[in-house]
């Protein structure tokens, strides 16, 4: 009996000891501070997960013109594998804001995991994404590419979705397609091998593939996915509702940079050399995609929302407007 | 054994009653009788339940109560509307399932095969000891890019993945097993002249079952670990895919429902080792008994 009553002791403990361990995952919130009230920030640390491409540079210009600073904000930028990771990593209050493309934002939001638009980061030109195939291959044109297997570097996210739209836009039936998931820097190997029939690049890889001997046959922002808002800065609506004078000296300094950008894009250009491999050649060749004034545009980024439903991202539409920070 | 399975099932049920030589295995689901049944299954419902609570009390997203995990895995996967197999079933459970059972069977072949031959020869065993020792040290998902390139990646890079990760326990167990058969035996059948194969299949092979099995239990789980991790790399179906493809898509129970699908599968192939282990060594319990 003794043993039996130590047993179930040691079972109560470890169901204790789990409650405590979710308790401590659940309460996530940071302190706030007692600048509270007068427009003071709640919280001047911002880490912000960013992944090292051309598309994030507004964080690291307004770093570099003191606008952060002069909204009393620290920011340190921490470098990600992708969007994916990014949202979790709000979650759990490891990063405070992120950079993502809005499909992941959108599905986060659908799946009841709160998130804040908080800035626009790009939009895409005709040149931002585009489906390449090997010099070699027999594919000529997009109506070709029924039937055969292409290669993004995420599923459900922003280049099938893209490539589905355009697709059916363009009479070819998208669900014949096949999607795989591979990383960027293996496609240049797996189309040349023939793994896959064709793979969906962007910057800086477009430029490599393209120099390598690839032929693009279809540019995935084109049409109905013109100019279609690619990827931008979130937070956790938590962290907003807590912080929100945080979160608006964050969104205005991002929106300054976003502005110095879009009248001088060279700017970014020499801001990528310093945070990423490329060196200053391979940023002046890197087809930019475009940045653009002012606050969230709910209409533009609505288009996300559409594209998604669309093609099946999404089962049911999310409400855009409400995820756009208000200042 | 008569008398045993004889028995009657109240006597059996008795607490402290000796069911373990002759009772079915899935009686008490594996354990010994009611009562180290019931201790053993009350602190996994225990732990459901405290986990259940802190759930419910936590609210995160990251972290749903585990009934309603449990009941979206059992939407994806149990046998419904009068059809056995659900189309997630059909998508992710069977082709997981095959292609680690095809990954094992081809694992354990060549590394039973090769272990008799290194066991029986010392020879041998000096030449290809730190080759052995070399491979059986990288971890395996360090050469998926490897395993990419030359195989691509349909199901073939996928089996032989496994089938190169989950060789080495059987491998080297093979080799113990061969090495400790009796020497009395080998010199034995060489007085009685009988012939290499009568050897092999009468002594070598039953001398060391009972290590191969103990090193096919450590592949197995081997097997299903790398079966999760070769799905989750330019893949188009599985368990792992479903559970990576769940994560980025933000559906937490069905991220948490895959991890509960592995915990069921490991411990039910586990079980069915362990039953066909006691079958194929049933002999081998006897014997010893025999002997002692």
């Amino acid at each position: 009996m003794r043993t039996r009553f130590f047993r179930c002791a040691g079972a109560g403990l470890a169901a204790g000891a789990l409650v405590l361990g979710l308790a401590a995952c659940g309460g996530d919130e940071v302190p706030t501070a007692d600048a509270k009230g007068k427009g003071g920030v709640e919280v001047s640390k911002l880490t912000v997960g960013i992944v090292p491409v051309i598309d994030h540079a507004a964080i690291f210009v307004a770093k570099d013109k003191g606008l952060f600073t002069a909204e009393g904000l620290t920011v340190e930028p921490r470098p990600l594998q992708g969007g994916a990771a990014a949202v979790p990593a709000m979650m759990s209050g490891d990063l405070q804001a992120a950079f993502a493309t809005y499909p992941s934002f959108l599905l986060a939001e659908a799946q009841g995991i709160h998130v804040k638009i908080v800035a626009e980061g790009v939009r895409a030109t005709d040149k931002t994404g585009g489906v390449y195939v090997w010099k070699n291959s027999p594919l000529k044109d997009a109506a070709e590419l029924a039937g055969k297997t292409i290669a993004v570097n995420t599923l459900n996210n922003t280049g099938d979705v893209t490539i589905k739209a355009v697709l059916k836009e363009k009479g070819v039936d998208p669900n014949s397609v096949k999607f795989i998931e591979l990383p960027f820097p293996d496609m240049a190997g797996a189309l040349e091998r023939g793994s896959v029939d064709a793979a969906w690049v962007v910057e800086p890889f477009r430029t490599g593939i393209a120099a390598a001997g690839g032929r693009q046959i279809l540019a995935s922002y084109s049409g109905i996915a013109e100019g279609i808002p690619v990827s931008g800065l979130g937070m956790s609506a938590n962290f907003v509702k807590d912080n929100p004078n945080t979160a608006a000296a964050f969104a205005r300094a991002i929106e300054k940079a976003n502005a110095l950008i879009a009248d001088d894009p060279n700017l970014a250009r020499n801001e990528v050399t310093k945070y990423s491999k490329s060196t200053p050649e391979q940023a002046k060749a890197m087809e930019l995609p475009k940045w653009v004034k002012g606050a969230p545009d709910v209409k533009e980024l609505t288009r996300v929302n559409d594209l998604m439903l669309q093609t099946g991202a999404l089962k049911k539409p999310v409400d855009v407007a409400s995820m756009v920070l208000t200042k | 054994m008569s008398t045993v399975s004889g028995r009657t099932d109240s006597k059996a049920a008795l607490p402290g009653a000796a069911t373990r030589r002759s009772g079915p295995m899935l009686r008490w689901l594996g354990t010994r009788g009611p009562r180290e049944f019931v201790l053993r299954w009350v602190v996994l419902f225990a732990l459901f339940i405290g986990w259940e609570l802190a759930a419910k009390a936590a609210e995160s997203p990251y972290f749903p109560p585990p009934s309603e995990f449990a009941a979206r895995a059992a939407e994806l996967w149990l046998p419904a509307d009068g059809t056995w197999l659900t189309e997630a079933t059909a998508n992710d459970v069977l082709p997981s399932l095959a292609r680690m059972f095809g990954g094992l069977a081809l694992g354990s072949l060549v590394a039973v095969v090769l272990g008799v031959a290194i066991g029986l020869s010392r020879r041998l065993g000096d030449y290809v000891d730190p080759l052995i020792q070399f491979s059986r040290a990288i971890p395996p998902p360090a050469l998926i890019p490897i395993f990419l390139v030359l195989f691509d990646r349909g199901a073939l890079m996928r089996v032989l993945l496994i089938a190169f990760g989950a060789m080495w326990p059987v491998l080297l167990n093979t080799i113990e097993g061969v090495r400790s058969v009796d020497v009395i035996k080998y010199e034995t059948a060489s007085i009685f002249r009988i012939g290499f194969a009568d050897k092999l299949v009468r002594i070598v092979l039953p001398g060391a079952a009972q290590k191969v099995f103990a090193g096919l239990r450590t592949s197995l789980a081997l097997g299903l670990i790398l079966m999760v991790i070769s799905e989750m790399v330019a893949s188009t179906g599985g368990i792992g895919f479903h559970i990576v493809q769940a994560q980025r898509s933000f559906q937490i129970l069905d991220m948490w429902a895959g991890i509960l699908l592995l915990g069921v599968l490991g411990y039910l192939l586990n079980l069915v080792l362990t039953v066909v282990e006691r079958r194929v060594l049933a002999w081998h319990r006897t014997t010893n008994r025999e002997i002692a």
